[in-house]
Protein backbone atom coordinates (compact mmCIF):
# COMPACT_ATOMS: atom_id res chain seq x y z
CA UNK A 1 0.00 0.00 0.00
CA UNK A 2 1.73 3.30 -1.20
CA UNK A 3 1.84 5.83 1.61
CA UNK A 4 -0.40 8.59 1.01
CA UNK A 5 1.92 11.31 1.79
CA UNK A 6 4.04 10.31 -1.48
CA UNK A 7 0.88 10.69 -3.76
CA UNK A 8 0.04 14.35 -2.43
CA UNK A 9 0.73 17.24 -4.15
CA UNK A 10 3.97 18.88 -3.25
CA UNK A 11 3.41 21.62 -0.60
CA UNK A 12 5.78 24.36 0.79
CA UNK A 13 5.17 24.44 4.23
CA UNK A 14 7.20 26.22 6.77
CA UNK A 15 7.27 26.19 10.02
CA UNK A 16 4.77 28.42 11.56
CA UNK A 17 6.93 31.24 13.67
CA UNK A 18 5.58 33.85 16.53
CA UNK A 19 8.38 36.39 15.74
CA UNK A 20 12.17 37.91 14.62
CA UNK A 21 15.01 37.72 16.89
CA UNK A 22 17.63 40.15 15.71
CA UNK A 23 20.71 38.38 14.71
CA UNK A 24 23.57 38.85 16.56
CA UNK A 25 25.23 34.58 15.78
CA UNK A 26 27.88 34.25 13.69
CA UNK A 27 27.94 33.35 9.94
CA UNK A 28 30.01 30.37 8.96
CA UNK A 29 33.64 31.68 7.77
CA UNK A 30 32.54 30.30 4.14
CA UNK A 31 29.15 32.07 3.79
CA UNK A 32 31.33 34.74 4.24
CA UNK A 33 33.86 34.83 1.55
CA UNK A 34 33.05 35.91 -1.59
CA UNK A 35 33.87 33.94 -4.86
CA UNK A 36 36.58 35.00 -7.25
CA UNK A 37 34.78 37.63 -9.83
CA UNK A 38 33.12 36.25 -12.70
CA UNK A 39 33.06 36.88 -16.36
CA UNK A 40 30.46 39.32 -16.79
CA UNK A 41 28.38 37.44 -19.49
CA UNK A 42 27.16 35.00 -16.66
CA UNK A 43 23.67 34.71 -15.00
CA UNK A 44 25.13 36.42 -11.66
CA UNK A 45 27.87 38.35 -11.61
CA UNK A 46 27.95 39.59 -8.10
CA UNK A 47 30.92 42.72 -6.98
CA UNK A 48 31.57 40.33 -4.16
CA UNK A 49 34.45 42.09 -3.33
CA UNK A 50 32.76 44.98 -2.71
CA UNK A 51 29.38 43.75 -0.54
CA UNK A 52 29.85 42.75 2.93
CA UNK A 53 27.88 39.31 3.30
CA UNK A 54 26.10 38.77 6.31
CA UNK A 55 23.37 36.54 5.66
CA UNK A 56 20.89 36.56 8.43
CA UNK A 57 19.54 33.60 9.79
CA UNK A 58 15.84 33.87 10.07
CA UNK A 59 15.62 33.10 13.97
CA UNK A 60 18.89 33.43 15.94
CA UNK A 61 18.31 33.92 19.57
CA UNK A 62 20.46 36.99 21.20
CA UNK A 63 21.94 35.35 24.43
CA UNK A 64 22.71 31.81 24.06
CA UNK A 65 24.42 30.72 20.81
CA UNK A 66 24.08 26.97 20.97
CA UNK A 67 20.53 26.63 22.60
CA UNK A 68 17.14 28.20 21.66
CA UNK A 69 15.67 30.69 23.88
CA UNK A 70 12.22 29.49 24.41
CA UNK A 71 9.34 32.44 24.54
CA UNK A 72 5.69 30.79 25.94
CA UNK A 73 2.81 32.65 27.10
CA UNK A 74 2.40 30.11 30.06
CA UNK A 75 1.49 30.44 33.70
CA UNK A 76 4.98 28.94 34.07
CA UNK A 77 6.97 32.05 32.03
CA UNK A 78 4.79 34.58 33.11
CA UNK A 79 3.31 34.01 36.27
CA UNK A 80 3.41 37.45 37.13
CA UNK A 81 1.01 38.13 34.36
CA UNK A 82 -1.74 35.73 35.58
CA UNK A 83 -1.21 36.90 39.57
CA UNK A 84 -2.15 40.68 38.17
CA UNK A 85 -5.65 39.34 35.99
CA UNK A 86 -6.45 36.99 38.68
CA UNK A 87 -6.44 40.15 40.71
CA UNK A 88 -8.17 42.07 38.47
CA UNK A 89 -11.17 39.40 37.89
CA UNK A 90 -11.42 39.36 41.93
CA UNK A 91 -11.29 43.07 42.15
CA UNK A 92 -14.37 43.10 39.65
CA UNK A 93 -16.07 40.11 41.39
CA UNK A 94 -15.85 42.23 45.37
CA UNK A 95 -17.07 45.48 43.25
CA UNK A 96 -19.92 43.71 41.74
CA UNK A 97 -20.81 41.84 44.73
CA UNK A 98 -20.53 44.89 46.93
CA UNK A 99 -23.02 46.69 44.96
CA UNK A 100 -25.24 44.07 44.12
CA UNK A 101 -25.80 43.38 47.53
CA UNK A 102 -27.62 40.26 47.05
CA UNK A 103 -27.13 36.34 48.50
CA UNK A 104 -26.71 34.97 45.00
CA UNK A 105 -23.18 36.79 44.49
CA UNK A 106 -21.06 36.45 47.60
CA UNK A 107 -17.91 38.05 47.60
CA UNK A 108 -14.61 36.85 47.08
CA UNK A 109 -13.92 36.46 50.42
CA UNK A 110 -16.88 34.69 51.19
CA UNK A 111 -15.98 32.24 48.50
CA UNK A 112 -12.36 31.49 49.76
CA UNK A 113 -13.48 31.28 53.20
CA UNK A 114 -16.18 28.47 52.08
CA UNK A 115 -13.30 26.79 50.13
CA UNK A 116 -11.11 26.30 52.77
CA UNK A 117 -13.53 24.57 55.10
CA UNK A 118 -14.73 22.55 52.55
CA UNK A 119 -11.27 21.69 52.20
CA UNK A 120 -10.99 21.37 56.04
CA UNK A 121 -13.91 19.39 56.96
CA UNK A 122 -12.68 16.97 53.98
CA UNK A 123 -16.35 17.87 52.05
CA UNK A 124 -14.36 19.38 48.87
CA UNK A 125 -11.62 16.40 47.93
CA UNK A 126 -14.24 13.51 47.16
CA UNK A 127 -16.36 15.54 44.78
CA UNK A 128 -13.21 16.96 43.57
CA UNK A 129 -11.09 13.61 43.36
CA UNK A 130 -14.02 12.33 41.50
CA UNK A 131 -14.58 14.73 38.83
CA UNK A 132 -10.51 14.83 38.36
CA UNK A 133 -10.99 10.72 38.04
CA UNK A 134 -13.66 10.91 35.31
CA UNK A 135 -11.78 13.99 33.06
CA UNK A 136 -8.35 12.47 33.34
CA UNK A 137 -9.70 8.75 32.55
CA UNK A 138 -12.14 10.08 29.76
CA UNK A 139 -8.81 12.81 27.93
CA UNK A 140 -6.67 9.51 28.05
CA UNK A 141 -8.71 7.09 26.65
CA UNK A 142 -9.87 9.09 23.87
CA UNK A 143 -6.48 9.77 22.94
CA UNK A 144 -5.20 6.40 23.23
CA UNK A 145 -8.37 5.54 21.07
CA UNK A 146 -8.09 8.54 18.55
CA UNK A 147 -4.39 9.54 18.04
CA UNK A 148 -3.74 6.31 16.22
CA UNK A 149 -7.25 6.19 14.88
CA UNK A 150 -6.03 9.80 13.21
CA UNK A 151 -2.63 9.07 12.42
CA UNK A 152 -4.08 5.85 10.34
CA UNK A 153 -7.08 7.25 8.49
CA UNK A 154 -4.27 10.69 7.86
CA UNK A 155 -1.65 8.38 6.25
CA UNK A 156 -3.25 4.61 5.07
CA UNK A 157 -5.78 5.00 2.08
CA UNK A 158 -7.55 2.02 3.58
CA UNK A 159 -8.66 3.24 6.81
CA UNK A 160 -9.37 6.35 5.61
CA UNK A 161 -11.73 4.70 2.99
CA UNK A 162 -13.44 2.80 5.70
CA UNK A 163 -13.42 5.57 8.24
CA UNK A 164 -13.79 8.53 6.76
CA UNK A 165 -17.39 8.65 6.11
CA UNK A 166 -18.29 7.05 10.44
CA UNK A 167 -16.30 9.92 11.22
CA UNK A 168 -17.81 12.72 8.96
CA UNK A 169 -21.42 11.24 9.86
CA UNK A 170 -20.51 11.17 13.58
CA UNK A 171 -18.91 14.28 13.83
CA UNK A 172 -21.10 16.66 13.81
CA UNK A 173 -23.88 15.12 15.91
CA UNK A 174 -24.68 16.73 18.90
CA UNK A 175 -23.65 13.86 21.18
CA UNK A 176 -24.73 15.05 24.80
CA UNK A 177 -28.43 14.11 23.42
CA UNK A 178 -27.30 10.09 23.99
CA UNK A 179 -26.81 11.34 27.73
CA UNK A 180 -30.15 9.70 28.58
CA UNK A 181 -29.47 7.24 26.92
CA UNK A 182 -26.29 6.12 27.70
CA UNK A 183 -27.10 6.28 30.99
CA UNK A 184 -30.01 4.08 30.91
CA UNK A 185 -27.69 1.59 29.08
CA UNK A 186 -24.44 2.12 31.08
CA UNK A 187 -25.86 2.90 34.33
CA UNK A 188 -25.12 6.10 36.70
CA UNK A 189 -21.71 5.69 37.71
CA UNK A 190 -18.64 6.61 36.41
CA UNK A 191 -18.64 4.63 33.44
CA UNK A 192 -21.37 6.12 31.40
CA UNK A 193 -19.91 9.92 32.21
CA UNK A 194 -16.57 8.94 31.16
CA UNK A 195 -18.32 7.42 28.08
CA UNK A 196 -19.98 10.29 27.33
CA UNK A 197 -17.06 12.45 27.51
CA UNK A 198 -14.81 9.34 25.16
CA UNK A 199 -17.90 10.22 23.10
CA UNK A 200 -17.56 13.11 22.59
CA UNK A 201 -13.80 13.96 22.60
CA UNK A 202 -12.66 11.18 20.75
CA UNK A 203 -13.97 12.41 17.05
CA UNK A 204 -12.39 15.93 17.72
CA UNK A 205 -8.65 13.74 18.74
CA UNK A 206 -9.41 11.77 14.77
CA UNK A 207 -10.12 14.90 12.89
CA UNK A 208 -7.42 17.19 14.54
CA UNK A 209 -4.85 14.44 13.72
CA UNK A 210 -6.34 13.33 10.80
CA UNK A 211 -6.22 16.91 9.12
CA UNK A 212 -2.44 17.84 10.99
CA UNK A 213 -1.40 14.57 8.80
CA UNK A 214 -2.66 15.52 6.06
CA UNK A 215 -0.70 18.90 6.26
CA UNK A 216 2.74 17.34 6.23
CA UNK A 217 4.30 17.99 3.14
CA UNK A 218 5.18 15.76 0.73
CA UNK A 219 9.14 16.79 0.79
CA UNK A 220 8.71 15.75 4.45
CA UNK A 221 7.60 12.29 3.98
CA UNK A 222 10.21 11.76 1.17
CA UNK A 223 12.51 12.78 2.84
CA UNK A 224 12.04 10.27 5.85
CA UNK A 225 12.35 7.48 3.20
CA UNK A 226 14.85 8.38 1.54
CA UNK A 227 16.62 8.24 4.79
CA UNK A 228 16.55 4.75 4.72
CA UNK A 229 13.02 5.10 6.96
CA UNK A 230 10.30 2.30 6.71
CA UNK A 231 6.99 2.73 6.91
CA UNK A 232 6.34 1.59 10.68
CA UNK A 233 9.12 4.16 11.73
CA UNK A 234 6.75 6.83 9.71
CA UNK A 235 4.64 7.03 12.54
CA UNK A 236 6.98 8.01 14.96
CA UNK A 237 9.52 9.55 13.90
CA UNK A 238 7.20 11.80 11.38
CA UNK A 239 3.73 11.93 11.46
CA UNK A 240 3.15 11.84 15.35
CA UNK A 241 5.87 14.54 15.82
CA UNK A 242 4.26 16.70 13.09
CA UNK A 243 0.67 16.15 14.74
CA UNK A 244 1.51 16.50 17.94
CA UNK A 245 1.78 20.07 18.17
CA UNK A 246 -2.13 20.59 16.54
CA UNK A 247 -3.08 17.59 18.86
CA UNK A 248 -2.20 19.34 22.18
CA UNK A 249 -3.80 22.22 21.20
CA UNK A 250 -6.93 20.50 20.32
CA UNK A 251 -6.03 19.03 23.94
CA UNK A 252 -6.74 21.93 25.72
CA UNK A 253 -10.18 22.94 23.95
CA UNK A 254 -10.85 19.42 24.79
CA UNK A 255 -10.65 20.29 28.46
CA UNK A 256 -13.24 22.80 28.42
CA UNK A 257 -15.50 20.39 26.60
CA UNK A 258 -14.31 17.68 28.91
CA UNK A 259 -15.31 19.83 31.81
CA UNK A 260 -18.84 21.52 30.68
CA UNK A 261 -20.12 17.89 29.59
CA UNK A 262 -18.87 16.15 32.96
CA UNK A 263 -20.80 19.09 34.74
CA UNK A 264 -23.88 17.94 32.78
CA UNK A 265 -23.53 14.44 33.14
CA UNK A 266 -22.56 14.83 37.08
CA UNK A 267 -25.54 17.03 37.60
CA UNK A 268 -27.71 14.24 37.09
CA UNK A 269 -27.68 11.22 40.00
CA UNK A 270 -24.40 11.56 41.10
CA UNK A 271 -23.35 11.40 44.69
CA UNK A 272 -19.94 12.68 44.20
CA UNK A 273 -18.88 15.00 41.76
CA UNK A 274 -17.91 18.80 41.42
CA UNK A 275 -21.16 19.02 39.28
CA UNK A 276 -23.26 17.17 41.73
CA UNK A 277 -22.26 19.36 44.76
CA UNK A 278 -22.37 22.90 42.64
CA UNK A 279 -26.21 21.89 41.84
CA UNK A 280 -26.91 20.63 45.07
CA UNK A 281 -25.30 23.76 46.81
CA UNK A 282 -27.43 25.91 44.58
CA UNK A 283 -30.69 23.68 45.47
CA UNK A 284 -30.12 24.46 49.08
CA UNK A 285 -29.19 28.03 48.45
CA UNK A 286 -25.62 27.89 50.16
CA UNK A 287 -24.70 30.63 47.44
CA UNK A 288 -20.86 31.11 48.68
CA UNK A 289 -20.04 27.11 48.83
CA UNK A 290 -21.92 26.73 45.35
CA UNK A 291 -19.07 29.48 44.18
CA UNK A 292 -16.24 27.71 45.93
CA UNK A 293 -17.46 24.27 44.54
CA UNK A 294 -17.43 26.73 40.55
CA UNK A 295 -13.57 27.88 41.91
CA UNK A 296 -12.64 24.23 42.55
CA UNK A 297 -13.83 23.12 39.19
CA UNK A 298 -12.00 26.26 37.51
CA UNK A 299 -8.57 25.41 39.27
CA UNK A 300 -9.05 21.86 37.65
CA UNK A 301 -9.34 23.65 34.34
CA UNK A 302 -6.47 25.29 35.17
CA UNK A 303 -4.52 22.31 36.49
CA UNK A 304 -4.95 20.68 33.21
CA UNK A 305 -3.98 23.59 31.28
CA UNK A 306 -1.03 23.81 32.84
CA UNK A 307 -0.74 20.01 32.48
CA UNK A 308 -0.60 20.64 28.32
CA UNK A 309 1.73 23.67 28.84
CA UNK A 310 4.56 21.78 30.20
CA UNK A 311 3.53 18.87 27.44
CA UNK A 312 4.24 21.52 24.84
CA UNK A 313 7.07 22.54 26.48
CA UNK A 314 8.48 19.58 26.43
CA UNK A 315 7.28 18.19 23.14
CA UNK A 316 6.98 21.25 21.11
CA UNK A 317 9.84 23.49 22.00
CA UNK A 318 10.53 24.17 18.09
CA UNK A 319 7.28 25.83 17.39
CA UNK A 320 7.88 28.76 20.32
CA UNK A 321 11.06 29.70 19.18
CA UNK B 1 27.57 2.63 -11.74
CA UNK B 2 24.21 4.99 -12.13
CA UNK B 3 21.64 2.92 -14.89
CA UNK B 4 18.31 3.87 -16.04
CA UNK B 5 17.02 2.06 -19.09
CA UNK B 6 13.69 2.52 -21.11
CA UNK B 7 12.21 4.39 -18.39
CA UNK B 8 8.51 5.10 -18.81
CA UNK B 9 7.09 7.24 -15.77
CA UNK B 10 3.26 7.79 -16.40
CA UNK B 11 0.79 9.72 -13.67
CA UNK B 12 -2.42 8.85 -14.21
CA UNK B 13 -5.12 11.01 -12.54
CA UNK B 14 -9.14 9.76 -12.76
CA UNK B 15 -9.67 9.98 -16.42
CA UNK B 16 -6.10 11.57 -17.88
CA UNK B 17 -2.50 10.55 -17.77
CA UNK B 18 0.28 12.19 -17.86
CA UNK B 19 3.58 10.79 -19.75
CA UNK B 20 6.40 12.73 -18.12
CA UNK B 21 9.51 10.11 -19.57
CA UNK B 22 8.94 8.02 -22.47
CA UNK B 23 11.93 4.99 -22.82
CA UNK B 24 14.19 7.55 -21.21
CA UNK B 25 17.60 5.56 -20.38
CA UNK B 26 20.58 7.87 -18.81
CA UNK B 27 24.22 5.96 -17.51
CA UNK B 28 25.72 7.88 -15.12
CA UNK B 29 29.48 6.97 -14.24
CA UNK B 30 31.38 6.06 -10.80
CA UNK B 31 32.96 9.59 -9.43
CA UNK B 32 30.88 11.99 -12.30
CA UNK B 33 28.85 14.79 -11.36
CA UNK B 34 26.23 14.90 -13.83
CA UNK B 35 24.02 18.11 -13.78
CA UNK B 36 20.56 18.04 -14.85
CA UNK B 37 19.01 21.04 -16.40
CA UNK B 38 15.50 21.86 -18.44
CA UNK B 39 12.62 23.74 -18.69
CA UNK B 40 10.26 23.91 -15.47
CA UNK B 41 7.64 21.04 -15.15
CA UNK B 42 9.73 18.72 -17.65
CA UNK B 43 10.25 16.66 -14.81
CA UNK B 44 13.87 16.69 -13.05
CA UNK B 45 12.82 16.33 -9.94
CA UNK B 46 11.04 13.18 -10.97
CA UNK B 47 13.29 11.79 -12.35
CA UNK B 48 15.46 11.98 -9.48
CA UNK B 49 13.12 10.66 -7.24
CA UNK B 50 12.31 7.71 -9.43
CA UNK B 51 16.85 7.32 -8.77
CA UNK B 52 15.98 7.34 -5.19
CA UNK B 53 13.98 4.67 -5.25
CA UNK B 54 10.74 6.89 -4.36
CA UNK B 55 8.56 6.64 -7.28
CA UNK B 56 9.22 3.36 -9.26
CA UNK B 57 8.86 4.00 -13.38
CA UNK B 58 5.73 2.74 -14.54
CA UNK B 59 8.15 0.78 -17.33
CA UNK B 60 11.65 0.23 -17.59
CA UNK B 61 14.52 -0.44 -14.81
CA UNK B 62 16.68 1.74 -13.21
CA UNK B 63 20.13 -0.27 -11.79
CA UNK B 64 22.60 1.73 -9.43
CA UNK B 65 25.97 -0.87 -9.55
CA UNK B 66 24.12 -3.21 -11.06
CA UNK B 67 21.29 -3.88 -8.72
CA UNK B 68 17.50 -2.89 -9.40
CA UNK B 69 16.09 0.15 -7.80
CA UNK B 70 12.72 -0.35 -6.27
CA UNK B 71 12.78 1.36 -2.71
CA UNK B 72 14.98 3.58 -1.70
CA UNK B 73 18.92 2.34 -1.45
CA UNK B 74 20.53 2.84 1.91
CA UNK B 75 23.92 4.43 -0.26
CA UNK B 76 21.99 7.03 -2.09
CA UNK B 77 21.53 10.62 -0.57
CA UNK B 78 18.62 12.68 -1.21
CA UNK B 79 18.53 16.43 -0.59
CA UNK B 80 15.63 18.35 -1.33
CA UNK B 81 15.22 21.55 -2.57
CA UNK B 82 13.43 22.39 0.76
CA UNK B 83 16.07 20.37 2.22
CA UNK B 84 13.26 18.34 3.82
CA UNK B 85 15.03 19.05 7.52
CA UNK B 86 12.49 17.63 10.17
CA UNK B 87 11.27 21.11 12.16
CA UNK B 88 10.97 19.38 15.41
CA UNK B 89 14.36 18.07 15.28
CA UNK B 90 17.76 19.62 16.49
CA UNK B 91 20.51 19.99 13.99
CA UNK B 92 22.00 17.18 15.40
CA UNK B 93 18.85 15.72 15.84
CA UNK B 94 18.32 15.76 12.29
CA UNK B 95 22.04 14.58 11.22
CA UNK B 96 21.56 11.38 13.93
CA UNK B 97 17.85 10.48 12.76
CA UNK B 98 19.25 8.61 9.65
CA UNK B 99 21.75 6.31 11.89
CA UNK B 100 18.72 6.51 14.45
CA UNK B 101 16.58 4.58 12.01
CA UNK B 102 19.16 2.15 10.75
CA UNK B 103 19.99 1.39 14.02
CA UNK B 104 23.58 2.85 13.79
CA UNK B 105 23.40 5.41 16.86
CA UNK B 106 26.06 4.18 18.49
CA UNK B 107 28.61 5.78 19.87
CA UNK B 108 31.10 5.68 17.56
CA UNK B 109 29.30 7.46 15.32
CA UNK B 110 29.60 10.44 18.13
CA UNK B 111 32.99 11.79 16.75
CA UNK B 112 31.72 11.26 13.09
CA UNK B 113 28.98 13.34 13.76
CA UNK B 114 31.11 16.11 15.48
CA UNK B 115 33.98 15.57 12.16
CA UNK B 116 30.67 16.68 9.86
CA UNK B 117 30.00 19.53 11.71
CA UNK B 118 33.26 20.47 11.76
CA UNK B 119 33.98 19.75 8.00
CA UNK B 120 30.71 21.85 7.09
CA UNK B 121 31.32 24.82 9.91
CA UNK B 122 28.05 24.22 11.67
CA UNK B 123 29.47 23.28 14.77
CA UNK B 124 27.61 25.81 16.15
CA UNK B 125 24.65 25.53 15.50
CA UNK B 126 24.00 21.73 16.98
CA UNK B 127 21.38 22.50 19.44
CA UNK B 128 19.24 24.65 17.14
CA UNK B 129 15.98 24.44 15.35
CA UNK B 130 15.79 24.76 11.58
CA UNK B 131 13.58 27.49 11.82
CA UNK B 132 16.69 29.05 13.59
CA UNK B 133 18.93 28.81 11.09
CA UNK B 134 19.90 31.01 7.50
CA UNK B 135 19.17 28.95 4.11
CA UNK B 136 23.10 28.31 4.07
CA UNK B 137 23.38 26.24 7.29
CA UNK B 138 20.02 24.54 6.93
CA UNK B 139 21.69 23.31 3.40
CA UNK B 140 24.77 22.10 5.45
CA UNK B 141 22.70 20.16 7.87
CA UNK B 142 21.04 18.41 4.80
CA UNK B 143 24.68 17.51 3.78
CA UNK B 144 25.31 16.59 6.82
CA UNK B 145 22.88 14.40 7.37
CA UNK B 146 23.03 12.58 4.30
CA UNK B 147 27.01 12.34 4.30
CA UNK B 148 26.77 10.79 8.05
CA UNK B 149 25.30 7.45 6.08
CA UNK B 150 28.53 7.62 4.17
CA UNK B 151 26.26 7.49 0.42
CA UNK B 152 28.41 6.82 -2.67
CA UNK B 153 25.23 8.86 -4.47
CA UNK B 154 24.23 11.82 -3.52
CA UNK B 155 21.08 12.92 -5.88
CA UNK B 156 20.11 16.96 -5.09
CA UNK B 157 17.07 18.70 -6.28
CA UNK B 158 18.15 22.66 -7.24
CA UNK B 159 19.56 22.27 -3.68
CA UNK B 160 20.42 25.87 -3.74
CA UNK B 161 17.99 27.93 -5.61
CA UNK B 162 17.00 29.24 -2.60
CA UNK B 163 20.18 30.95 -1.34
CA UNK B 164 20.91 34.30 -2.35
CA UNK B 165 24.16 34.76 -4.66
CA UNK B 166 27.12 34.98 -1.80
CA UNK B 167 26.00 31.36 -0.26
CA UNK B 168 25.21 29.66 -3.44
CA UNK B 169 28.63 30.46 -4.19
CA UNK B 170 30.43 29.15 -1.17
CA UNK B 171 27.81 26.51 -1.02
CA UNK B 172 28.94 25.51 -4.45
CA UNK B 173 32.98 25.62 -3.35
CA UNK B 174 31.92 23.69 -0.60
CA UNK B 175 30.18 20.66 -2.37
CA UNK B 176 33.19 20.64 -4.62
CA UNK B 177 35.01 20.08 -1.58
CA UNK B 178 32.77 17.30 -0.64
CA UNK B 179 32.96 15.77 -3.55
CA UNK B 180 36.66 15.37 -3.53
CA UNK B 181 36.84 14.36 -0.07
CA UNK B 182 34.16 11.70 0.19
CA UNK B 183 34.65 10.48 -3.85
CA UNK B 184 30.89 10.42 -4.08
CA UNK B 185 28.87 10.60 -7.59
CA UNK B 186 26.51 13.44 -7.64
CA UNK B 187 23.15 13.61 -9.70
CA UNK B 188 22.37 17.44 -9.57
CA UNK B 189 19.01 19.20 -10.82
CA UNK B 190 19.45 22.86 -11.50
CA UNK B 191 17.74 26.04 -13.08
CA UNK B 192 21.24 27.78 -12.95
CA UNK B 193 23.19 27.41 -16.18
CA UNK B 194 26.39 28.52 -14.17
CA UNK B 195 25.33 26.67 -11.76
CA UNK B 196 25.58 23.37 -14.00
CA UNK B 197 28.58 24.14 -15.87
CA UNK B 198 30.26 25.08 -12.62
CA UNK B 199 29.70 21.56 -11.22
CA UNK B 200 28.55 19.34 -13.66
CA UNK B 201 31.86 17.45 -15.28
CA UNK B 202 28.58 16.37 -17.87
CA UNK B 203 25.29 18.68 -18.26
CA UNK B 204 22.20 17.06 -19.44
CA UNK B 205 19.52 19.26 -21.11
CA UNK B 206 15.91 17.70 -21.05
CA UNK B 207 12.90 18.70 -23.27
CA UNK B 208 9.87 19.47 -21.89
CA UNK B 209 7.36 16.66 -21.23
CA UNK B 210 7.34 13.99 -22.18
CA UNK B 211 11.27 14.90 -21.13
CA UNK B 212 14.12 13.04 -23.49
CA UNK B 213 17.69 14.29 -23.61
CA UNK B 214 17.73 17.42 -26.03
CA UNK B 215 21.66 17.29 -25.86
CA UNK B 216 24.83 16.46 -23.48
CA UNK B 217 28.02 18.60 -23.11
CA UNK B 218 30.79 17.17 -21.40
CA UNK B 219 32.45 19.39 -19.09
CA UNK B 220 35.86 18.01 -17.48
CA UNK B 221 37.25 21.01 -16.71
CA UNK B 222 33.93 21.58 -13.52
CA UNK B 223 35.39 22.07 -10.41
CA UNK B 224 39.04 23.03 -10.95
CA UNK B 225 40.44 26.21 -9.89
CA UNK B 226 39.66 28.83 -11.47
CA UNK B 227 37.46 27.43 -14.18
CA UNK B 228 34.64 30.04 -13.01
CA UNK B 229 36.80 33.45 -14.05
CA UNK B 230 37.85 31.03 -17.87
CA UNK B 231 36.89 32.06 -21.13
CA UNK B 232 36.45 27.86 -21.59
CA UNK B 233 33.39 28.92 -18.76
CA UNK B 234 31.30 30.96 -20.60
CA UNK B 235 31.67 29.05 -23.89
CA UNK B 236 30.27 26.06 -21.81
CA UNK B 237 26.97 28.36 -19.77
CA UNK B 238 26.89 29.31 -23.63
CA UNK B 239 26.50 25.87 -25.38
CA UNK B 240 24.29 25.22 -22.32
CA UNK B 241 21.95 28.49 -22.97
CA UNK B 242 21.75 27.89 -26.93
CA UNK B 243 20.27 24.54 -26.09
CA UNK B 244 17.79 25.30 -23.44
CA UNK B 245 17.13 28.48 -25.61
CA UNK B 246 15.84 25.97 -28.31
CA UNK B 247 13.59 23.77 -26.09
CA UNK B 248 12.12 27.13 -25.02
CA UNK B 249 11.52 28.36 -28.26
CA UNK B 250 10.13 24.62 -29.35
CA UNK B 251 7.88 24.42 -26.02
CA UNK B 252 6.43 27.59 -26.95
CA UNK B 253 5.76 26.49 -30.47
CA UNK B 254 3.79 23.85 -28.84
CA UNK B 255 1.93 25.57 -26.63
CA UNK B 256 0.78 27.92 -29.39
Amino acid sequence: MMPKGTERKKRTGQVPHTGQVPHTGQVPLAEQVPLAEQPPHTEHAPHAEQIPHTEQPRHVQQTDPTGPTLTTASIFTKPLTYIVTTLLILLLWQTSSYFLNQAMLPSPLATLTAMIRLFADGTAQPHLLASFYRIFVSIIISFVIGLPLGLLIGYEHLFERILSPLVYLFYPIPKIVFMPLIMLLLGIGDTSKIFLIVFILVFQVIVTTRDAVNKIPAEMLDSFYALGGKRRHAYRHVLLPAALADVLTMLRLSVGIAMAVLFISESYATQYGLGSYIMNANARVEYPEMYAGILIMAFLGVLFFAVIDLLEWRFCRWQRI
Amino acid sequence: MVSCRNCDIVYTQRNSSVTVYEKFSLEVDTGECLALIGPSGCGKSTLLSMLAGLRPPTRGMVQINGRNVTAPRLETGFILQEYGLFPWLTVEGNIRLGLKIRGLDRRQEECRIDDLLEELDIRATKKRYPNQLSGGQRQRVALARVLVLNPDLILMDEPFSSLDALTRESMQRLLLDIQKNHRLTTILVTHSIDEAVLLGTRILVLTSMPARIAGEISNPLAGTSGYRASEEFFLQTKRVRTLLSQQLVAQSMIDC
